[in-house]
């Protein structure tokens, strides 16, 4: 697409349009400049300005809704259980929320290794029937993968 | 002390964070007129104060996990999005969807003639039946008072492809607005 595209230009003469209507320039269609189509669009954009006409909240109304809020909040923080708060971690700065979440998973995986360890490097090879251990063996492996790909989910970066 | 109007959104969401709930305040009032006008786009005239309170209930309980690395107001309007989708979710599952543009138009008083309002009506319901790309594009530049240019780098795109994503979202618009009963 170019600048001498047609849709380009028509692009560009609806944008313009509604620059121009919303900066109060202008309140009425042109008589031409344009093709029937592009026309019948900046029709339905004078229709949107004309039904939307800029409205500032009185400061009354913005009190009384930042006093709701407030209320409502405090009503809904009083309902919380505290659990709740306390595994949200809210008490804690964001900085120590993030060491307090890796600590958390470091052990975790290592709770997860000591007790699985046992199973993971036993010398089970050596035995005759030892088939379903080493399918233990890498189904714990698979476990433990997940378990750690999954803590590193809960934990990763929020925006 | 710094005067609150030169505080940056950033350094009174910090400052939330640490406990300082009157930070709340400067916040709130910045943003309420853009979240109000939003709002009023796209939900029933009864229920635009009742959404754009549930916006800030909605951030007063998550902007702890609000990090900066996008814009406040960016941030905000994905918010505001999220609140008024849930408000249709939950106005559809209390009565036919299909019934809801009557329901608005009984507020109306008897006898009624304010077209503003019927048109207002009639545009709210074909925004709200669009594309959310296409709604956007409109909403950032009517609701939001963004320029073109604005627009564009906001949503990661060029000049060019904004203004013909745009004119693509008028056209919609329209189309919407002639299917209406």
């Amino acid at each position: 697409m170019t600048r001498n595209d047609p849709s380009t230009t028509q692009d560009a003469w609806l944008t313009d349009f509604t620059d121009q209507i919303l900066n109060g320039k202008t309140d009425s269609l042109p008589a031409d400049g344009t093709d029937p189509e592009t026309r019948a669009l900046a029709d339905t954009l004078l229709r949107l300005k004309r039904a939307f006409p800029e409205q500032e909240l009185d400061p009354a109304s913005v009190k009384r809704m930042q006093a709701r809020v407030m209320e409502r909040w405090r009503e809904e923080q009083e309902k919380s259980p505290r659990w709740r708060e306390i595994f949200r971690l809210d008490w804690l700065t964001p900085s120590r929320r993030q060491q307090f979440g890796m600590a958390f998973a470091v052990l975790a995986i290592a709770s997860l290794v000591i007790i699985t360890a046992p199973l993971l490097f036993s010398n089970s090879g050596t035995l005759p029937a030892s088939a379903g251990s080493e399918t233990n063996s890498t189904f714990l492996w698979i476990v433990l993968g997940v378990a750690a790909i999954s803590i590193a989910w809960l934990f990763r970066r929020k925006s | 002390m710094i005067p609150r109007s030169v505080v940056s959104d950033e350094h009174l969401i910090q400052r939330f964070k640490q406990g300082d709930l009157d930070s709340f305040s400067p916040l709130y009032e910045r943003h309420v007129h853009a979240v109000h006008n939003r709002v009023r786009y796209v939900v029933p005239e009864a229920d635009v104060e009742d959404v754009t309170q549930e916006v800030f209930i909605a951030v007063l309980k998550s902007l702890h996990t609000f990090r900066g690395e996008s814009q406040f107001s960016t941030w905000l309007r994905t918010l505001t999005n999220y609140k008024v989708a849930e408000y249709y979710r939950k106005r559809n599952r209390k009565q036919d969807p299909r019934e809801a543009p009557i329901a608005e138009a009984e507020l109306l008083p008897d006898g009624s003639n304010d077209l503003q309002l019927e048109e207002r009506i009639a545009l709210r319901r074909a925004l709200s039946s669009m594309p959310e790309k296409y709604r956007e594009v409109i909403l950032l530049r009517f609701s939001d008072g963004m320029q073109f240019d604005e627009i564009a780098k906001n949503m990661g795109s060029n000049l060019e492809s904004t203004k013909s994503l745009f004119r693509r979202a008028v056209a919609a618009l329209r189309k919407n607005l002639e299917n209406q009963p």
